[in-house]
């Protein structure tokens, strides 16, 4: 079994709390699949640091609002 | 689920079935010599198949079809290859093996074809796997 990411986030909390920004369209806007957008919500993968940037920005927050450290 | 899982289920029943046929035909030959009708046959099979398959996937999906691959399609895709690579060789030095300890040139045919298929298989099944799984 794949191990889990340390990485953790706030990706799901974060589209809630802006309106129901929907995982197309926040895939759409930072330049990856609505796929890549679950799995990361699901932690079953960690962004690059240029798409973590990508999602704080898009929320207009920082990036350690976003994702964590957990190892 | 990704268009490239979906490619890849596809591409590895393709070539579970097709390899499936092919060893039945390849054990009922009267020799161990390589028949180059049956790989032909397997090749034109696995082609035809392989594009009938994706054609089917892409017209359920066509907004996924034509999207570009992301940084996980990538990742996925560079770690199945590389373990696949991997598979490949090592089948590839048995086949050699085989040919050293004297079972002919024959043998070593069909065990590097076999190295092909199972190493191909084996990247279908990893791309699967880390799609589902994480990266």
């Amino acid at each position: 079994m794949a191990k889990k990411p340390p990485i953790t986030n706030k990706v799901r909390e974060m589209r809630e709390a802006h309106g129901g920004v929907t995982q197309a369209a926040l895939g759409d806007a930072i330049g990856v699949t609505r796929q890549t957008i679950i799995a990361i919500e699901q932690d079953r993968y960690s962004p690059s640091l240029e798409s973590a940037f990508r999602i704080a920005r898009f929320f207009k927050v920082g990036v350690e609002d976003v994702f964590g450290w957990e190892g | 689920m990704p268009f490239r899982e979906k490619s890849a289920w596809v591409m590895a029943a393709i070539i579970a079935i097709t390899a499936g046929l092919y060893a039945a035909m390849v054990g009922t030959l009267p020799s161990a010599v390589p028949a180059l009708p049956v790989v032909i046959g397997f090749v034109v099979a696995l082609a035809i198949l392989s594009v009938f398959g994706q054609i089917a996937i892409a017209v359920l999906s066509p907004k996924d079809a034509n999207a570009a691959a992301d940084e996980r399609d990538r990742q996925v895709t560079q770690r199945a290859s590389s373990i696949a690579g991997t598979v490949l060789t090592c089948g590839v030095v048995l086949a050699l093996g085989t040919y050293v300890i004297g079972h002919g040139g024959s043998v070593m045919f069909h065990a590097v074809f076999a190295s092909l298929i199972v190493a191909q298989f084996c990247e279908y099944a990893l791309t699967i796997w880390f799609y589902r799984r994480g990266v």
